[in-house]
């Protein structure tokens, strides 16, 4: 095999690529071109420096390289390296020291040992490039401040209505969101209601007091209800149920405005799932159904003003006015578009999505979206689904 | 008694009987055997998704803005897909019938009020603030889509309505075509994102009058 691979340059080159295409199937390897890269230059070099090595060299220190390759052979089976030439380079160099070519099976071992320490390396380079990889991907199911990731979003994007608002983007470190979010991580924890039990065994989805991208996975389907709830409706269930709350009860009742329960605790539930992708489940047919209800609502051209959702938001780089509006069909657009909780400037409040919602259909001159309503959480369902993949923004700033 | 009388009786009784589990069953729907636009009617219909007993500027309930005649119907395809060439001859010839003109013909009023009325956004929204048309004008909503000065910053959505008149004259096919694309755009443009605001008596002749003017008018802004 080592003949093939050494004397005749033009040939050798033929049967190394050959033999690095026949590899595929190995899973930990490094990458082809590198790999082929690395044995042609062995090759070559082989041939270009046996001649000039011939005598000279005894055979204790040759037993001694081939010693060493052969160690070198061993961390290099652990570190992975499972497919090389290198073996049959020590064969050679062994089987070359009964007829006294010392010299020739010191350069072979050599030879043997720098051929793994190469490959080693690859291996090494290539597990760094993987694991860089795996960050960037990973941080799309790990936290990131809301900041950093509208930042990275406008960097891989040039969208015009991502980056439209530098204001905003100076302001966000600061956001008054982050008080209500500590006002609602306080709330969250203290036992509360008629009950006196904390939300710490409520379970929004990933196990009782789980809120570490909890949101992102909303609206879904509980068992415990049988029905479909985004995070308000949720809370809600858990207020009435757990703490005891009475429907009616102005911790209930009240949702808009920073000052609330209700936007202090969804403030802070959902923050525990900024730079999480979107990713509602569709697992049960009713998360399907809705999401579907939700597409053809979107869609869905009605009111004195015949505008639907689509009429404003499925082309990229529109205005109204002068504000661009986020593209539907764009999720690394439309995942700031459904970042909320947010805090709106122009309000000076923190404003939940079904607030947002109502806004909708108020400037479509349609009627007011019931909060809680399956046709709020069809709606919210294929919102979230559109922006699906894409990092969440929580919390984010807006006009 | 006759039998008669008996077996009236037993089926008036089985009718009320029934009735409390027909609506049982009716809260049972199965949302997983519609179709998604069954559900979606269902939803914003049957299933409190909207409060549609809220009375409305123009009269009636806010219902009637949820339900879609058929024009909105046709231009709803999912995914903002047109419809096909025939269907769009349909509709921009259905559309063409929908239009009245004042029997004293078409009239360009005040450029300044049109001005006012065309950078409002006053005007049919309901719901947590409802807008008052006893002590407001309603306005046109144009400069949400369209950039219609140069002073002030209007949206991208329909095209540029920049020097009008300027560019197009006032005769009377233009006077004419304005009209009947602020009366009911999908004549011209079928299945527009633009509302039909003459149809659905959005505006009055008046405003009407009073917007054309300020696309139309020498005199306006938009023209200079
Ligand atoms: C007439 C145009 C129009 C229609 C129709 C419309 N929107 Fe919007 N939408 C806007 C504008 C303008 C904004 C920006 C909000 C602002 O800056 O005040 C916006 C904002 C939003 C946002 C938040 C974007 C952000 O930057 O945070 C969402 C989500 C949204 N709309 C969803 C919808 C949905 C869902 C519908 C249908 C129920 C809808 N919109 C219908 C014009 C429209």
């Amino acid at each position: 095999m080592l003949r093939k691979l050494l004397p005749i340059p033009l040939r050798s080159l033929h049967q190394v690529s050959g033999h690095a295409a026949n590899q595929h199937q190995q899973p930990r390897l490094p990458g082809g071109r590198a790999r082929r890269l690395g044995r042609v230059s062995l090759a070559l070099l082989l041939v270009a420096l046996i001649p000039l090595t011939v005598w000279a060299t005894t055979r204790e220190e040759a037993e001694t390289a081939i010693a060493e390759a052969k160690q070198t052979r061993e961390e290099a089976i652990a570190a992975g390296v499972t497919d090389s030439p290198t073996n049959e380079m020590i064969e050679q160099a062994e089987s070359v020291l009964p007829s006294r070519q010392y010299t020739r099976a010191l350069q072979y071992a050599v030879w043997a040992r720098r051929q793994d320490a190469m490959a080693m390396e690859l291996l090494a380079q290539q597990e760094e490039r993987k694991a860089v990889g795996d960050a960037a991907k990973a941080a799309v199911g790990n936290y990131q401040e809301p900041l950093d990731v509208l930042e990275g979003l406008i960097a891989r994007t040039q969208s015009e209505y991502l980056s439209q608002s530098d204001q905003n983007l100076m302001m966000m470190p600061d956001s008054p969101a982050l008080w209500t979010a500590a006002d609602g991580e306080d709330l969250f924890k203290e036992p509360r209601g008629p009950n006196n039990v904390s939300l710490e065994e409520c379970d929004f989805g990933k196990g009782p007091g789980v809120l570490e991208g909890a949101y992102v996975e909303l609206p879904r389907y509980f068992e415990d209800t049988g029905k479909v709830m985004d995070l308000e409706t949720r809370l809600v269930h858990c207020m009435i149920t757990l703490q005891g709350f009475a429907p009616d009860d102005p911790a209930i009742t009240k949702r808009h405005g920073s000052n609330t329960d209700h936007m202090k605790l969804q403030t802070y539930i959902a923050s525990l799932s900024s730079g999480f992708a979107w990713n509602p489940p569709m697992d049960h047919p009713l998360e399907k159904a809705l999401r579907d209800a939700g597409e053809v609502m979107f869609y869905r051209r009605a009111g004195k003003a015949d505008f639907a959702c689509s009429t404003c938001h499925a082309e990229s780089g529109k205005r109204i006015r002068a504000s661009v509006l986020p593209n539907k069909n764009i999720p690394e657009e439309w995942t700031k578009a459904i970042s909320w909780p947010a805090f709106r400037v122009g309000h000076d409040h923190v404003r939940s999505s079904q607030h947002r919602l109502r806004g909708c259909y108020w400037q479509m001159r349609q009627a007011s979206p019931v909060a809680g309503s399956d046709a709020s959480i069809a709606m919210l369902s294929y919102w979230t689904d559109a922006a699906r993949g894409q990092p969440a923004i929580l919390s984010d700033m807006k006009r | 008694m006759s039998k008669k009388m008996i077996s009236g009786r037993m089926v008036v009784g089985l009718v009320a009987l029934s009735m409390p589990f027909a609506a049982v069953v009716a809260e049972e729907v199965d949302y997983t055997k519609m179709t998604p636009e069954e559900l979606a009617e269902y939803l914003i219909f049957e299933a409190g998704g909207f409060k549609l007993d809220q009375e409305v500027q123009e009269g009636g309930t806010a219902r009637q803005r949820m339900v879609q005649d058929e024009l909105q119907k046709t231009c709803s395809s999912i995914d903002g897909t047109r419809p096909d060439m025939e269907t769009l001859l349909k509709v921009s010839q259905q559309a063409r019938e929908t239009i009245t003109y004042p029997e004293d013909g078409i009239k360009l009023g005040d450029w300044k009020r049109g001005r006012d009325l065309a950078w409002s956004g006053y005007g049919f929204r309901v719901g947590h603030r409802m807008d008052d048309h006893e002590n407001n004008d309603v306005g046109g909503n144009c400069y949400n889509c369209h950039q219609i000065g140069t002073d002030r910053t209007g949206g991208t959505i329909g095209p540029s309505l920049v020097g009008f008149g300027r560019i197009r004259g006032t005769s009377d096919a233009i006077v004419k075509y304005t009209y009947d694309v602020i009366y009911n755009s999908h004549a011209a443009f079928p299945c527009t994102n633009m509302p039909r605001f003459g149809v659905t008596n959005y505006l009055d002749q008046q405003s009407i009058a009073d917007i054309m003017a300020y696309l139309l008018d020498p005199d306006s802004p938009v023209n200079q």
